[in-house]
């Protein structure tokens, strides 16, 4: 019967051409609904994070124009009354002008590190700079430094994440690697900026459960990508570990 | 006779997966490995069918062995590759339940001298339900690029393997002797379809993700 395998024929051919067109169109609406998924997803962490900048930054202001102000007015104050004061009581004076001296070097740090007003200051590469001499001062780790010239410029955004991403690198090199050495190198090119941080330290198991989260890599990788970055983490057991992070100079809109 | 350019090219075509995973050392535990050795079953299936044809022996027979086997090996594949323990378990239950439906769907409904028309077809549908199944679960939670993903690229291959594979035994079954000319379009389509999947199926095995 010629009609009935014709019949089973076409019926076989439109499947068969049924299938690819709608396995394409199926396959082309995952991968689209995915990518609009993680833009929605990297704008939201951006404006997360930008708030979030916003918020220390007020905060780092209020601390460096408030309290750090006050503090130094009354310690001249307590300076003057401790000159004309009876020797016992000026020696006490003296000491509690010293604990707020103290108290002021407490309050500047914690201003610099809830907000690197330096970044913008001071610009990208002076600011690492700073943050490679105060991990040395508090931490006793040598950063080695491969930095390109004072001048480059950075949009801001940019030059915060790359800053934190390094601030948070070299806050593990302390913690967990084991080592008091670390490398920290930044690339410029014409449209992206490569930040490089690198241990020989101790390193970890990537594929370890929680390893993520502990180590702020989740805010690290959510940072460079919300600038539409990669951020990369090398790292094996024994092995060191390399922290890459590449972002593009141009700001996303 | 000589062979058909696609029958040819279809039949070394289960090598693609196996000679990726050795050229860029993609073999590793877990759903790849899984991956090549359905591939592998596939060659060995092929290779013995070939040899059959050769001698002139009806060589059917032997997709009522390979089928069910290579069906089992796609879901635990794909189970692997879930991030729910629920869908995992499903599948991993699914790979014994499909092996004993499509023997009692043989034993039933099809002969072993000649295609299957209800055992071969129910099987493909459960593969490819769970590979679909494993492209949108997998996507919704996916944070990299997808076309970079091992489980897509494999996923969305057993899709098209085994839609193409789920029309072929009615289709065959019925053109086999009424009209060789139509059957053998049959299977240059179904050769050209299977082609694609493991082009696809050989491109996640290259994939520098890891699973």
């Amino acid at each position: 019967m010629p009609g009935r395998e014709l019949t089973v024929w076409t019926l076989f051919l439109a499947a068969a051409v049924s299938v690819v067109i709608l396995l394409a169109a199926f396959l082309a609406a995952l991968v689209l609904s995915q990518r609009r998924r993680l833009a929605l997803e990297r704008a939201h962490t951006g404006r997360l994070l930008a708030a979030q900048e916003e918020e220390r930054s007020r905060v780092a202001r209020e601390l460096h124009d408030d309290a750090l102000q006050q503090v130094a007015l009354i310690r001249t104050e307590l300076d003057a009354l401790a000159a004309e004061a009876e020797p016992a009581l000026g020696h006490r004076l003296r000491g509690v002008s010293g604990e707020l001296e103290e108290l002021g070097t407490v309050l500047r740090t914690a201003a610099r590190s809830l907000h690197p007003s330096a970044v913008e200051k001071a610009g990208l590469v002076r600011a690492l700079g700073e943050l490679a001499a105060e991990f040395g001062r508090a931490h006793g780790l040598e950063v080695r430094l491969d930095l390109p010239p004072a001048g480059l410029v950075v949009p801001p955004a940019v030059g915060v994440a790359a800053y934190r991403v390094a601030q948070e690198a070299l806050r593990n090199v302390v913690r967990h690697a084991g080592v008091n050495a670390a490398d920290l190198g930044l690339e410029a090119g014409e449209r992206k900026v490569t930040l490089r941080i690198a241990d020989r330290g101790r390193g970890f198991d990537q594929a370890a459960p929680a390893v993520e989260a502990g180590l702020g890599l989740v805010a690290m990788r959510q940072r460079v990508e919300a600038l539409g970055g990669h951020f990369v983490l090398g790292a094996r057991p024994g092995g060191g570990t390399l922290v890459t992070a590449t972002l593009p100079l141009a700001e996303k809109p | 006779m000589k062979a058909p350019p696609l029958l040819v090219a279809n039949s070394v075509a289960a090598t693609f997966p196996l000679a990726a995973a050795a050229i860029f050392q993609g073999l590793r535990r877990g759903p790849r490995a899984w991956i090549l050795a359905w591939s592998a079953l596939l060659l060995a299936e092929t290779v013995l069918q070939v040899h059959l044809a050769r001698l002139n022996e009806n060589n059917i027979w032997l997709n009522y062995i390979g089928d069910p086997a290579s069906a089992a090996l796609a879901l635990w594949a794909l189970a692997w590759w879930q991030t729910d323990a629920l869908a995992k378990l499903t599948l991993r239950l699914a790979a014994p339940a499909t092996v004993a439906a499509y023997a009692v769907l043989a034993v039933a409904f099809d002969r072993a001298s000649t295609f299957s028309r209800a055992a071969e077809p129910m099987a493909n549908l459960v593969c490819l339900a769970a590979a679909a199944f494993t492209l949108v679960a997998r996507s919704r939670v996916a944070s990299g690029d997808l076309l970079r993903q091992d489980w897509f690229w494999v996923s969305a291959g057993l899709a098209l393997y085994t839609a193409a594979l789920s029309t072929l035994g009615p289709a065959s079954s019925l053109l086999l002797h009424g009209n060789p000319d139509l059957f053998v379009r049959v299977y240059e389509v179904n050769n050209a379809l299977q082609l694609v999947a493991m082009v696809m199926i050989a491109r996640g095995v290259t994939c520098p993700a890891a699973s």
